[in-house]
């Protein structure tokens, strides 16, 4: 079962400066829900308060109703999966190195791995193509293989929410494809709950059942994703005119950027 | 067995008069020169690589320097002395693991004038030559305290001021809380730096343009001799008067560090480098 | 690297360790044949031979070995814990804790020094866990830790430069005790160093876990469900603890808990588990072999073992240096 992840009234703030005020979320099982916003829109913020790992000043995180801050980190930990944008490893360490670590929630700090955590490991290296890449370590992958690196440990985690920090930046097309196809696939097939952040709208529209729209800390829209993706919220977050146009297979509303006009310019 | 021996021997040496001592290991040059002037110098084993009086010292198996770290507990061993006498201060670690081992050490302190009396009463004690030590400490006594009446009557402005240079760079001398320093008292002159807190300390050559002595005295051993043409071409100490009228002296460094049986030598070398008017004979 | 790869690195670094050991054996001025060295050992009868082997070289090796691979754990942990491959035991301070112990101790004719600087140097690096946990709301983040840690080893250090030279009677004492040394070694030392840097260093490798968690970052090893403050203050414990014991007992040794982590590091790969042992046991093998170069090279005098371990870890990081500009 799924559990629900939930935050009401949340504001965040770093030091004096709140960056992040009145968000509500459900992170609803067997969806994807995309958070999208300019840059320090609060996106980031968002899915850090949602992971405990940021205290919010005001309003409360809740996992099935208990307030996450209440809850032990293992348990937590079992349960949710954060997958940051980026990781500094400063020492080698192999692929299966890191992704067995995602099994630290389960096993403890203390124990050997156990034949439950390889399997894990091997799934999850599966789930992401990654299985030839077991003994090699972490920095002579492209940036790409160590998204798909990080996001392995998170399945290894074999967490029932999802939160990722910009999943697709960096991929190439193929991999961005096959990473988001995957996710949405765990949501529809396993019911996780996978929320994310992102910047390309149009994978959103792909992928994402909910989408709120971030601006300036606060939330300007939420909802299923065609209803927040239109022009007029666009401009308003973004400052850019759009005009959407369907998907020619999909029927999903694709965003068209309208450039500003450059004088002499015969497009 | 031998061991057992030893540790026996080492629990009854002090209050029974056993056999003295017949294997001495020094770990001090002023310990060194003071068991030679006791007569008993065929009866050392083993001496530090600074060792170097009397002559025949130097021909002795070394054991290392005279620090912790320096020296070499193994060879110490080695020797089976059934004495080994060291100075203390920086030697402590050493003495203690000796101890450990089953040797006996006797701490005989070496740094004042003082201790050059008790030094040699101790030692001859320890090595059975109580007669000889008798006979050392009323020479220096006499010695000593003839060169301390002669200066004794002397009148503040007949005693010259006295800059003991002790390195050049960085400018280091000895405070009156040294050997020489009670030395250059003794011997009819004013430290010049006397009444500086610590032993041997830095100053600056302002500060001793500021003193202007009218002798400077420095050691002659010490890594790279000192020369005294250098002294003079030194820009700030140009202007003393030590410099003006050439009263600069090099003396053994070793006879005035060591609180050893040659004190009175030093004292003496002291004295007639600072009033040389006294000794006219 | 595989399991039956890394068991034969471990088992070919124990020989190597157990061979410079009985090497280690026939160092020393006196003169003692290799093969009466096992006679003299096994029969009994005290003898000179037998007291120069038992009681001052053989303690001298255990303890060569046991501070080796103490400075070298301490040394992987902080590496890990900093993420900072300049690392080293001292970083947070222990070293000039452990000296303003000792300078203490020797000022005030306390005696104990090797208390004295162990104290020294857990309060020390108490104080730099203070003073780096001031910001971030009571996390201690590594650089901060790092961070106060330089601040506190300046000023410490200075503290004790100002106390040796007002007071230079003690000046020889404390600057002998701060080059380090082997050379006194009785099992007495042994006695005292070994049950604490074995304890911390069984610490440590209980600890492999979360260090390697701890390397990833505050975040992630929050979100895998560890404590972040509680154990990076219990592996800087247990690494503190290892050090200063090092340092009570040695003296301030360079360069082994810098230079062990990385070359094992180059072998083993980044992950604790593996790279502690193989580190300690490196470490030791450093030590045991610096020492006995620092006591061959300029016989009757020994030069101080820190000599040796910066002659070796200079060279060894102009290697380091080479590895990484060569193209991967």
């Amino acid at each position: 079962m799924t559990p629900r992840l939930v935050a009401e009234g949340v504001a965040c703030s770093y030091g004096e400066k709140t960056v992040l005020r009145d968000f509500s979320l459900a992170a609803e099982p067997g969806t994807v829900t995309a958070l999208l916003g300019p840059n320090g829109a609060g996106k980031s913020t968002a899915l850090r308060a949602l992971s405990r790992l940021l205290r919010p000043r005001a309003g409360t995180v809740t996992l099935d109703g208990q307030d996450v801050w209440r809850l032990p980190r293992r348990g937590f930990g079992r349960q949710v999966a954060f997958v940051p944008q980026s990781e500094a490893v400063a020492w080698p360490m192999t692929v299966e190195q890191v992704v067995l670590l995602g099994r630290l929630p389960h096993r403890g700090w203390l124990l050997p791995y156990s034949r439950e955590d390889h399997a894990a490991l091997r799934t999850a290296l599966r789930q992401v193509d990654l299985e030839d890449f077991r003994e090699r370590d972490l920095d002579s992958l492209s940036g790409g293989e160590r998204r798909r690196a990080l996001l392995a440990r998170a399945l290894a985690q074999d967490a029932r929410v999802l939160l990722l920090d910009e999943p697709g930046a960096h991929l190439d097309l193929r991999h961005q494809m096959e990473l988001f196809g995957l996710l949405a696939g765990l949501a529809r097939e396993r019911r996780v709950a996978v929320v994310l952040s992102l910047h390309d709208l149009n994978l959103a529209s792909l992928f994402a059942d909910r989408a709120v729209l971030l601006n300036e800390g606060r939330i300007v829209a939420q909802g299923p994703t065609q209803d927040v993706l239109t022009p007029g919220l666009l401009l308003e977050t973004f400052g850019i005119a759009v005009e959407t146009v369907p998907h020619p297979r999909r029927g999903v509303s694709m965003i068209l950027p309208i450039p500003e006009e450059i004088p002499g310019d015969p497009r | 067995m031998r061991t057992a021996v030893f540790l026996v021997l080492c629990l009854f040496a002090s209050p029974v008069a056993g056999a003295p001592p017949k294997r001495v290991v020094s770990l001090a040059p002023s310990l060194t020169e003071m068991v030679f002037a006791l007569g008993a110098g065929e009866r050392l084993v083993g001496v530090t690589t600074v060792c170097n009086y009397p002559p025949a010292a130097q021909r002795l198996p070394r054991i290392g320097g005279m620090e912790d770290g320096g020296i070499d507990l193994e060879r110490v061993l080695a020797l089976k002395p059934d004495l080994v006498v060291a100075i203390g201060e920086f030697q402590m670690t050493t003495v203690e693991a000796l101890r450990r081992l089953g040797l006996r050490v006797e701490v005989v302190p070496s740094q004042t004038l003082e201790d050059v009396f008790t030094a040699a009463t101790r030692l001859g004690t320890l090595l059975g030559r109580e007669a000889a030590a008798k006979r050392l400490t009323a020479d220096l006594g006499t010695r000593v305290e003839r060169i301390r009446r002669m200066m004794a009557a002397l009148p503040r402005e007949r005693r010259p001021r006295v800059f003991y240079e002790v390195w050049d760079e960085p400018l280091m001398t000895a405070t009156g809380h040294t050997l020489i320093g009670g030395l250059i008292t003794l011997g009819g002159g004013v430290n010049v730096f006397g009444e500086l807190p610590g032993r041997y300390v830095q100053v600056s050559p302002e500060a001793v343009l500021k003193r202007d002595p009218e002798v400077i005295l420095a050691p002659e051993q010490h890594g790279s001799p000192v020369d005294p043409k250098a002294l003079v071409r030194r820009p700030g100490l140009a202007g003393v008067k030590a410099v003006r009228t050439g009263r600069i002296l090099v003396l053994n460094g070793d006879i005035v560090s060591r609180a050893g049986p040659r004190i009175a030598d030093a004292l003496e070398l002291v004295a007639r480098a600072l009033h040389p008017e006294l000794f006219t004979r | 690297m595989s399991r039956r790869r890394y068991a034969f690195l471990l088992l070919g670094l124990g020989l190597a360790l157990a061979l410079a050991a009985v090497f280690s054996l026939a160092v020393g001025s006196t003169d003692i044949p290799a093969r009466r060295t096992l006679e003299i050992l096994t029969t009994s009868g005290p003898s000179l031979e037998r007291t120069i082997l038992v009681d001052l070289r053989l303690p001298r090796i255990f303890l060569a070995i046991v501070v080796g691979a103490g400075l070298a754990g301490a040394g992987t942990a902080y590496q890990g814990l900093f993420l900072n491959p300049l690392a080293d035991p001292f970083v947070i301070g222990a070293s000039s804790g452990a000296a303003l112990g000792a300078t203490t101790s020797i000022l005030l004719n306390l005696g104990a020094l090797p208390l004295a600087a162990f104290l020294g140097a857990l309060g020390a690096v108490g104080l730099v866990y203070l003073l780096g946990s001031g910001g971030g709301g009571g996390s201690s983040s590594p650089l901060g830790l790092l961070l106060a840690g330089a601040a506190v080893s300046t000023i410490v250090g200075s503290l004790v430069s100002l106390l040796m030279i007002l007071n230079d009677k003690s000046l020889g004492v404390i600057f002998n005790w701060l080059l380090g040394g082997l050379s006194t070694a009785t099992w007495r030392e042994l006695g005292y160093g070994a049950p604490m840097i074995g304890a911390g260093l069984v610490l440590l490798g209980l600890l492999s876990r979360p260090l390697d968690a701890l390397a990833l970052g505050d975040d992630t090893a929050s979100s895998l469900g560890l404590s972040v403050v509680g154990f990076r203050f219990a592996i800087v414990l247990a690494a503190t603890i290892t050090t200063a014991a090092a340092v009570a007992t040695a003296g301030i040794i360079g360069f082994v808990g810098l230079v062990a982590p990385h070359a094992a590091r180059l072998i083993v790969g980044g992950r604790n588990g593996r790279l502690l042992p193989a580190s300690c046991l490196f470490g030791a093998l450093l030590l045991l072999l610096a020492d006995d170069a620092a006591r061959i090279l300029a016989e009757p005098r020994e030069i101080p073992v820190s000599i040796v371990t910066a002659l070796v870890g200079g060279p060894f990081f102009l290697y380091l240096l080479r590895q990484r500009a060569r193209p991967a």
